[in-house]
C-alpha cells in the first residue's frame, strides 16, 4: 500500500518539477501624494495572501518602477509570490496605496502601468470608510447599498494566459497595459521588418520577411515591400540547369557529366567524348594513354606527409631534427650515468675520464651531424622532387653541393673544438707531470724520514734485549722478535753503504705483517710495557711502509697513464 | 677542466638555438593561420572572432551568446533586432531579493530598466513580435567560468561545441538535478535528469539559455 501511496504522490509531484520560475510582473507608473509628486519612499507590492512580491525605492520623484514582482515558485510546496491573475496591493511605509488607473493583476512577464496615489480615490478597490467612502458615495469600492453587492475583483477579467510552463506561456504584445495616456492625435507608422529570407537568394529568386508597425497605427501608407526580387547564383548542386552546366549540376564549370548527360565539347564528359550531333556523354572513342607511374616513395614516408612539391616536409624533418638532438641528449646522459653510477669510470684518473667523455661526444656528435645532413638532404630533395621528375637531377645537384658545403663547415667547426680539447688535456698532462715531479720528492724526504725511524727503533730494540736479559720469561717472549732487529740492523747498514734496500724494507714489512696475524704473541707482549712499546713501534713502521708504496704505486700508475696516452695521440 | 665542459656546453646550446631560430623563421607563416599546427592553437585562441546568428522565432525564446563584445549593453546587443522584439527578461540568481530583471523598450525613459547588459553566461528571455536572427559579431573567448546558486539558475552556454548533457555538467555533479530548455519552434520546454541520466534531450547546444536547478552551490567550467 505504501508504495503505491509514493507512486501517486510522486506522480501529482511530476509537474511541479518540470517548473521553472515564472517571470516576474514588473510594474511601474506615477506615484502622487495629496496630488503632488512624491519624491521618495520605498513602494511595496502585497499579494492578496499578504506574500511580500517586491518593491522598488523612489528614484525620479513622482514615478516608480520597475517593481518586479515575483511569482510562486511551482517547484515548491508554499506560496513564495502571486499567482496568475491574483490582485496585487501596494503600501507604502505600512500604509496603503491607492490605485488611480491601471489593472492591478498579476501576470507573468506582463509590464503593467498602476498609477498610484496615497489619497483615497473612488475605483481603488478598497472601500476606505476612513476616508469617508460609503456605499452612496463609492459605490464601485463599497458596493451597493442594503443587501446586493458587487465583487469587483470577480468582474475584472486579466487578458493573456500567464505563466503556464514556467513563464513560457505569457502572451506577447500586452506592453503598458493600462497606459491609455498621451496618445498622439495623428499616428506616424514605424515600420521594422526582419531580414530577408532565405539569406541567400532562391532559384524562385524571390525573397520574402515580415515587417510591423511598431506603433500599431493601422495603417499602411509607408509599409515597406515583403517580398523582392534577387538574383540567383547558380551553384553545382542545386539540382537545376543554369550557369554554363550542360546539363543539371554538371558540364562546363562544375564537374564533368556522365553518359549520356548533355555536353558541348569532350572536356563536358567524364569519358572525354561528347557526340558532336546528339552532343551527349558518349563512351570514349580512343583508348586511353596508359597513364606514366609515378615513382614509389619510401615505405617509411607517407605521401600525406610529403605533398608533392607543395610543402616542405616538416614532419620529417623534425622527426629527424630531434633524432639528431636525441642522440646528443643520450650521450650527455650517459656521461651523466658513468659520472655518479659507474665505479669503473670512478677509478679512472682524472685524465681518462676526460679522455672517455672526449670519446663518447666526439662519437656523437658525428652521428648527430650526419642525421642533420641527412635530414637536410631528405627534406630538400623530397621538397624539390617528390612527383617533379623533372627537376631532380638539377636539385639534387645543388642539394648535395649545399649539404657537402654544411658538413665541411660543420667539420671544421668539430675539428677546431677537438683541437681546443687536446690544447687543454696538453696543459693537463704538464701539470701532472710537475706535480709528480713534486710527489717524488716529498717521498725522498718521506724515506730519510723512514731511515730516522728504523734507526730509533732499532736502537729501542737493543736497548730493550739488555734490560730483559735476566727476565726468563719476558727473554723468552723477546726471542721472536730477534729476527726483525736483524732485518732492520741489515736495511740501516744497507742505507749507510748507500746500497739498495727496497727489497729488505718489504721483507720486514711481510715479517711485521705475520707477527701481528699473531694473538698469542700480542696478548703476551701486553704482559710488558717495554715490549708493547717495541711492538707498537714495529706496527707504526709497517703501517708507514704501506702508506709510502701507496703513494708511490699511484704515482706510477698516473705517470704510466700519461705515456700510454702519449703514444696514443702520437 | 670546467671550462671545457663550459665550452662544449656553449656550442650545444648556441647550435641549437640557431636550429630552432631558423625553423620558427620558416614556420611562422603556418603558425599564424587560423587553421594552423597543433602548436599554434593556443595562439589562435584569443584572437579567435566568432560570428553568432542566434535564431529567434516569434514569440517567447530563451537564448544565449556565446560572442564575447565589448559592448554589452541591451540596447547595443540587440540592435541587429531592433523594433522586432518587446522585452527582455533575465533571472539572476545571485540577487535572491529581487531575482528579475527586465528591459522593454517602448517604456518611458523616466523608468529604472534594471537589465542593463546582455552577456554570454546568462539565459535571456525574449519576446519577439517577428521570427529573426539575431546577429552578433564578436569574440570566443577561451574559458567561462559560471557561479551557480542553489536553487533555479538561468544560465548561457558560451560554447560552440554541442555536447552531452551529463558530459558537459560533469563538473557540477551530484549537485545539479534538473536542466531544461526552451524550444521555441514548438513552444515546450526540454527537460533532462541528473538521478536518471535521461529526458526529453541529450545534447547542451549554443545559442540556448538553460534552466538548471542545483542543490548546492557550484561552478560550471565552459569552453
Amino acid at each position: 500500500m505504501k508504495p503505491l501511496m509514493f507512486f501517486i504522490i510522486a506522480l501529482l509531484m511530476l509537474p511541479a518539477v518540470f517548473a521553472v520560475p515564472p517571470i516576474a510582473n514588473e510594474f511601474y507608473g506615477s506615484i502622487t501624494d495629496k496630488g503632488a509628486a512624491l519624491g521618495s519612499g520605498k513602494i511595496e507590492a502585497i499579494t492578496n495572501t499578504g506574500i511580500s512580491c517586491g518593491n522598488f525605492t523612489v528614484v525620479y520623484s513622482g514615478h516608480y518602477g520597475l517593481l518586479s514582482c515575483l511569482g510562486d515558485d511551482p517547484y515548491t510546496a508554499g506560496l513564495e509570490g502571486a499567482v496568475s491573475g491574483e490582485l496585487i496591493k501596494f503600501y507604502m511605509n505600512g500604509a496603503r496605496l491607492f490605485v488611480l488607473s491601471g489593472s492591478p493583476y498579476w501576470y507573468s512577464a506582463y509590464f503593467t502601468r498602476i498609477d498610484l496615489s496615497t489619497l483615497a480615490a473612488c475605483g481603488d478597490n478598497y472601500c476606505d470608510s476612513a476616508q469617508g467612502e460609503t456605499c452612496s458615495n463609492c459605490m464601485y469600492d463599497c458596493g451597493l447599498c442594503g443587501n446586493a453587492t458587487i465583487n469587483v475583483s470577480q468582474n475584472v477579467t486579466p487578458g493573456g494566459g500567464g505563466g503556464g510552463g514556467g513563464g513560457g506561456g505569457g502572451a506577447a504584445g500586452i506592453i503598458g497595459a493600462g497606459a491609455a495616456v498621451g496618445m498622439a492625435p495623428e499616428c506616424n507608422e514605424n515600420w521594422k521588418c526582419s531580414d530577408w529570407k532565405p539569406k541567400k537568394c532562391p532559384i524562385n529568386e524571390t525573397q520574402g520577411r515580415k515587417c510591423i508597425d511598431i506603433n500599431n497605427c493601422d495603417t499602411k501608407k509607408n509599409k515597406p515591400n515583403e517580398t523582392k526580387h534577387c538574383t540567383y547564383i547558380a551553384t553545382c548542386n542545386d539540382l537545376a540547369l543554369n550557369g554554363d552546366e550542360t546539363d543539371i549540376d554538371c558540364g562546363g564549370a562544375c564537374e564533368k557529366c556522365e553518359l549520356d548527360k548533355k555536353c558541348r565539347a569532350d572536356s563536358d564528359c567524364i569519358s572525354n567524348a561528347c557526340d558532336p550531333y546528339k552532343l551527349i556523354c558518349i563512351e570514349p572513342v580512343v583508348p586511353k594513354m596508359p597513364e606514366i607511374k609515378q615513382p614509389k616513395l619510401p615505405q617509411f614516408i607517407s605521401p600525406g606527409i610529403i605533398p608533392c612539391g607543395k610543402n616542405f616536409p616538416w614532419l620529417l624533418f623534425l622527426i629527424l631534427l630531434l633524432l639528431a638532438f636525441g642522440v646528443l641528449t643520450i650521450a650527455e646522459m650517459y656521461l651523466w650515468y658513468l659520472r655518479y653510477y659507474n665505479m669503473n669510470y670512478r677509478k679512472l684518473s682524472r685524465v681518462n675520464q676526460l679522455n672517455k667523455e672526449i670519446l663518447v661526444k666526439r662519437r656523437a656528435y658525428w652521428i648527430a651531424i650526419a642525421i642533420f645532413a641527412a635530414d637536410i638532404f631528405l627534406s630538400l630533395y623530397l621538397y624539390i622532387t617528390n612527383g617533379c621528375p623533372q627537376y631532380s637531377t638539377l636539385t639534387a645537384f645543388f642539394i648535395v653541393v649545399t649539404v657537402a658545403v654544411v658538413f665541411l663547415l660543420l667539420y671544421r667547426l668539430f675539428r677546431k673544438f677537438e683541437y681546443e680539447e687536446k690544447k687543454s688535456h696538453k696543459l693537463l698532462l704538464s701539470m701532472l707531470q710537475s706535480h709528480q715531479t713534486k710527489m717524488s720528492e716529498i717521498l725522498q724526504i718521506e724515506n730519510k724520514q723512514l731511515g730516522v725511524f728504523e734507526k730509533e727503533i732499532m736502537t729501542s730494540m737493543e736497548v730493550t734485549r739488555e734490560a730483559i736479559k735476566d727476565m726468563a720469561d719476558l727473554k723468552k717472549i723477546y726471542e721472536k722478535m730477534i729476527p726483525f732487529e736483524e732485518k732492520l740492523m741489515a736495511i740501516v747498514n744497507a742505507r749507510l753503504n748507500k746500497q739498495p734496500f727496497d727489497k729488505l724494507q718489504s721483507e720486514l714489512s711481510g715479517m711485521i705483517e705475520e707477527l701481528l696475524k699473531n694473538a698469542e704473541f700480542e696478548a703476551s707482549v701486553k704482559s710488558s710495557s717495554t715490549l708493547l712499546t717495541v711492538y707498537n713501534k714495529l706496527k707504526a713502521l709497517r703501517d708507514r711502509y704501506v702508506k709510502r708504496d701507496e703513494i708511490w704505486q699511484n704515482i706510477e700508475n698516473a705517470i704510466a697513464s700519461m705515456r700510454s696516452e702519449e703514444l696514443k695521440e702520437e | 677542466m670546467l671550462n671545457e665542459l663550459k665550452k662544449l656546453w656553449q656550442i650545444y646550446l648556441l647550435s641549437a638555438t640557431l636550429i630552432l631560430l631558423v625553423i620558427l623563421i620558416l614556420i611562422w607563416p603556418n603558425l599564424t593561420k587560423p587553421t594552423g599546427l597543433a602548436t599554434s592553437r593556443a595562439f589562435v585562441y584569443w584572437i579567435n572572432p566568432a560570428n553568432c546568428s542566434i535564431p529567434l522565432e516569434e514569440g517567447w525564446n530563451l537564448f544565449s551568446t556565446p560572442c564575447y563584445t565589448q559592448e554589452k549593453t541591451v540596447s547595443q546587443m540587440l540592435e541587429d533586432i531592433d523594433g522586432l522584439y518587446s522585452s527582455v527578461h533575465v533571472y539572476i540568481a545571485s540577487d535572491s531579493l529581487d531575482p528579475w530583471k527586465a528591459y522593454n523598450p517602448s517604456l518611458p525613459n523616466w523608468v529604472v530598466q534594471d537589465l542593463a547588459t546582455i552577456d554570454e553566461t546568462h539565459g535571456y528571455w525574449i519576446n519577439m513580435r517577428l521570427a529573426d536572427d539575431l546577429d552578433i559579431i564578436g569574440q570566443k573567448l577561451p574559458i567561462y567560468t559560471i557561479l551557480m546558486e542553489p536553487g533555479w539558475n538561468s544560465v548561457g552556454y558560451p560554447s560552440f561545441t554541442i555536447r552531452a548533457v551529463n558530459r558537459s555538467l560533469s563538473d557540477l555533479y551530484p549537485y545539479w538535478r534538473i536542466t531544461e530548455y526552451f524550444n521555441a519552434t514548438d513552444d515546450t520546454y526540454r527537460i533532462f535528469y541528473n538521478s536518471t541520466q535521461s529526458g526529453t534531450f541529450s545534447n547542451i547546444s549554443p545559442y540556448f539559455g538553460y534552466w538548471i536547478y542545483m542543490t548546492n552551490s557550484g561552478t560550471w567550467e565552459v569552453n
